[in-house]
């Protein structure tokens, strides 16, 4: 017997799934951040332009993976993730640091190290459980079908029965 | 009768009857089973369904409950009565959706049922 039969309780659960954080948020996150190692790289600076793509992409990652990890993995995965949330981070902002990459937007100039800690900051709030776990859909002995002959049977056992079955 | 992988599977003593629930590891989704007994002669009045995930995880809303209630209303056919609601676990952070499913045929032995 399927011991849970909500087929198209989870079905539709997982239609109706929101993201409560932003997902535009890291778009722009990471489309300013090609825009501006791009701008960077034509105009001549090469190690800059791609530290400047490289070092902010590392960060938002090492951010959104640390989350993650933390809210749906195992005590390995949350080690492993902090680990590597570490070792990019410092890759990362090394690089940056190291390239002396700068942006200019809107007026007002950030070293590439701010900008690296804004994608820490964007990474981690746009990671939600959604993002970070298996989907409903994706999660293995979900049951997909409120079944007919589960709920025949169990009608059909008497109290004694019933506790008897649940029990083997 | 072994839970599939990442479930953990545990019983719920109740003096109405036992339930069945399981929790996904990873995730804290959990789902139950319970029939509820008024005595140890009869078939179950009801059982109710539960599926609960952890605040935030997703929206529940009255028209997915309505669409819900529809869904297995048309699975479990004429002989079955189905009323969904928003549900939330005690003492827990989790929120969720209980389906109660009665028989509406009339036991012929005139036992207590909740048919009509």
């Amino acid at each position: 017997m399927a011991v849970v039969a909500l087929s198209h309780l989870d079905k539709r659960a997982e239609r109706s799934i929101v993201h409560p954080t932003a997902p535009w948020l890291i778009f722009i996150y990471m489309l300013l951040t090609v825009a501006m190692g791009i701008s960077a790289l034509v105009k001549g600076a090469i190690y800059p332009g791609i530290a400047g793509i490289v070092g902010p992409t590392l960060c938002w990652f090492a951010a959104s993976g640390l989350k993650g990890s933390l809210m749906v993995g195992t005590s390995r995965q949350k080690l492993v993730g902090l680990g590597a949330a570490i070792a990019f981070v410092a890759i990362g902002i090394g690089i940056v640091y190291h390239s002396g990459y700068w942006v200019g937007l809107f007026g007002y100039e950030f070293t590439g190290v701010t900008w690296c800690v804004v994608g820490l900051v964007a990474g981690w709030i746009t990671t939600t459980r959604q993002h970070a776990g298996p989907r409903l859909q994706d999660i293995p002995g979900q049951e997909r079908i409120i079944s007919k002959s589960d709920a025949d049977m169990i009608f059909a056992f008497m109290r004694p029965d019933w506790e008897q079955y649940v029990r083997q | 009768m072994s839970p599939p992988e990442g479930w953990t599977v545990r019983l719920l003593p109740y003096d109405s009857g036992t339930g069945i629930a399981r929790s996904h590891q990873s995730t804290g989704v959990r789902a139950s089973v319970q029939p509820l007994y008024t005595d140890d002669q009869s078939p179950p009045g009801m059982i109710v369904i539960g599926s609960y995930y952890p605040v935030g995880f997703m929206r529940i809303t009255d028209e997915l409950i309505k669409r819900i209630e529809q869904a297995a209303r048309l699975d479990l056919g004429p002989a079955y009565s189905v009323s969904a609601d928003h549900a939330k676990m005690p003492g827990t952070n989790m929120v969720g959706i209980e389906l109660v499913v009665t028989h509406d045929t009339i036991d012929p032995r005139g036992a207590k049922g909740s048919g009509r």
